[in-house]
């Protein structure tokens, strides 16, 4: 007993800190803003979106909301308080840390990740050369991704992904976008990683390749969010050539990454299976008929490389599970759909 | 016998005050050639190893004369609050907590203050050329600062020097 309430102690609290962590890296003026949305809101905020000389807007609950400079969550836009440029530029002060020069690299690629995992993404003037995208200038909108590490949205799934012998199973998250297939992913990481032994899964070493930094959301290197023990993450980098990495440099028993799809992937892919590594990707789609039309994706599915699909959608609630397919006879191994799995569970 | 130390006390004590305000001028030329320097450091800094702002000043600081550390101490510890100032504002208020205690005229600081505007609100070679401006403006109030100071320091000296020995005569 004297747990639970330490442990309910902690989460409230780190909930809480999410957001004031969220609130420094906004202008003085629009952190009063913020700092004004009803408590019960902020704790399912999932993007703040600033445009310039558009009313700002937060996004939640499924739905985006204008907010007025007493932080009330609106639907008439023109009573939304107006982010200016100066807004967005300063803003953009707090999140490169006063030092735009120090994250070049990462506005090339159209975002930048700060302490916590947050990613924030950037739009402006595109500055082009030769080589390819030299820099964006003239910062016209920024989107704040809240990044929450669900632990243990995973929790009723795993037993599905390890055989008898407590091997992991080749699985794919088939997900439409924003439908949490990254934050299930990243347990299903953890889980493995940390072991599970009421499943059977004892902890395994797990390489992930993060190309886009949103499994671990690196900042400067560490990763923000717990990926488990045993695992070793390739922050940045190009997909086929980290599986290439990992399978020859880490021996890992499990390969992750995110959003497989492209033609070289599939030779990683083919690697990884020969030298008898696990792999747990995800990729866009909204049913498995979906996926099958897909190019590299689609011979996968159909070569039955994958023992374990997993369909999520939106409906009712972020990350409804909508089934949980066996890749060689695509039945479906789960009765009804699993909602509501949010549960902060400590392991 | 007393008349003779009040007259050694006044003379020395003029003189002192000439060394003062000649002092001034010599002051001011270490601080500019000092803070060429420092910017030197920034710039190398920024291109080679992209720190950021807070941790970079703080870095350079380590290795700058007291007036400058001080300055980018101030800066960087604002800035390290996070409490909402923008990195142009946190340089102001360092320079204005650092400036009492420096011999710095006005136009030098308007150039630190110029600068401020620019540090870290562009790209790596933008930065670069913003510091190679400020420092070139700074080379030249050095050259300024040298001739002045070689004008000055002779004349004040001798001025204090003369006045003191005037008083004593006069008063004698």
């Amino acid at each position: 007993m004297q747990e639970m309430i330490n442990s309910n102690f902690i989460k409230k609290e780190s909930i809480h800190k999410v957001h004031l962590q969220l609130e420094q890296y906004l202008c003085p003026e629009l952190r009063k803003v913020v700092g004004n949305i009803p408590e019960s809101f902020k704790v399912t905020m999932e993007e703040i979106r600033l445009r310039m000389n558009q009313p700002l807007m937060v996004y939640g609950n499924n739905q985006d909301y204008f907010v007025n400079t007493n932080g009330e969550l609106l639907k008439d836009r023109e009573k939304g308080f107006i982010v200016s440029g100066k807004n967005i530029e300063n803003t953009l002060q707090f999140i490169s840390n006063y030092s735009i020069y120090a994250v070049e690299e990462e506005l090339k690629r159209g975002y930048i990740t700060i302490t916590g995992g947050h990613r924030v993404g950037i739009v402006g003037k595109v500055i082009v050369d030769a080589k390819g995208i030299k820099t964006i200038r003239d910062f016209s909108g920024l989107n704040i991704r809240v990044s929450r590490q669900k632990k243990g949205v995973a929790n009723s799934i795993m037993r599905y992904l390890v055989d008898d012998e407590g091997f992991i199973y080749n699985t794919l998250i088939v997900s439409p976008p924003q439908c949490g297939k990254t934050t299930l992913l990243r347990d299903i990481i953890r889980h493995i990683s940390n072991g599970l032994p009421k499943n059977g899964i004892k902890g395994m070493k797990v390489g992930v390749v993060d190309e886009r930094s949103e499994i671990g959301g690196s900042f400067q290197g560490v990763p923000q969010n717990d990926l488990g023990v045993r695992t070793d993450l390739l922050d940045g980098c190009p997909k086929a050539d980290g599986m290439m990495m990992l399978i020859r440099a880490m021996s890992p028993a499990v390969i992750a990454t995110d959003e497989i799809g492209r033609q070289e992937d599939c030779i990683a892919i083919e690697e990884a299976l020969l030298a008898g590594i696990r792999l747990i990707t995800t990729v866009h789609g909204k049913s498995i008929e979906d996926l099958l039309n897909k190019k590299v994706i689609g011979d996968l599915v159909k070569d039955k490389i994958f023992k374990r699909l997993i369909v999520l959608s939106n409906r009712d609630a972020v990350g409804t599970i909508e089934g949980i397919f066996n890749g060689e006879t695509l039945e479906n191994l789960i009765r009804e759909p699993i909602k509501n799995r949010m549960v902060d569970s400590i392991d | 016998m007393i008349k003779l130390t009040f007259s050694i006390v006044i003379i020395a004590c003029s003189a002192l005050i000439g060394e003062i305000y000649g002092n001034a001028y010599k002051q001011r030329t270490r601080l500019l050639s000092q803070l060429i320097s420092t910017l030197q450091m920034l710039e190398t800094e920024i291109i080679y190893a992209s720190t950021p702002l807070p941790f970079l000043l703080q870095k350079v600081a380590k290795r700058s004369s007291t007036e400058i550390a001080y300055l980018l101490e101030t800066t960087s510890d604002i800035l390290l609050k996070k409490e909402g100032y923008t990195f142009s504002e946190a340089w102001r208020m360092g320079i204005e907590i650092a400036r009492r205690q420096s011999e710095l005229k006005k136009e030098d600081i308007e150039l630190l203050v110029n600068l401020g505007n620019n540090l870290g609100n562009s790209d790596g070679n933008n930065q670069v050329k913003h510091i190679q401006l400020t420092m070139e403006e700074l080379r030249r109030n050095y050259d300024e600062a040298i001739q002045l100071q070689n004008k000055n320091v002779k004349l004040y000296k001798s001025l204090g020097l003369l006045s003191g020995i005037a008083i004593v005569v006069i008063l004698y």
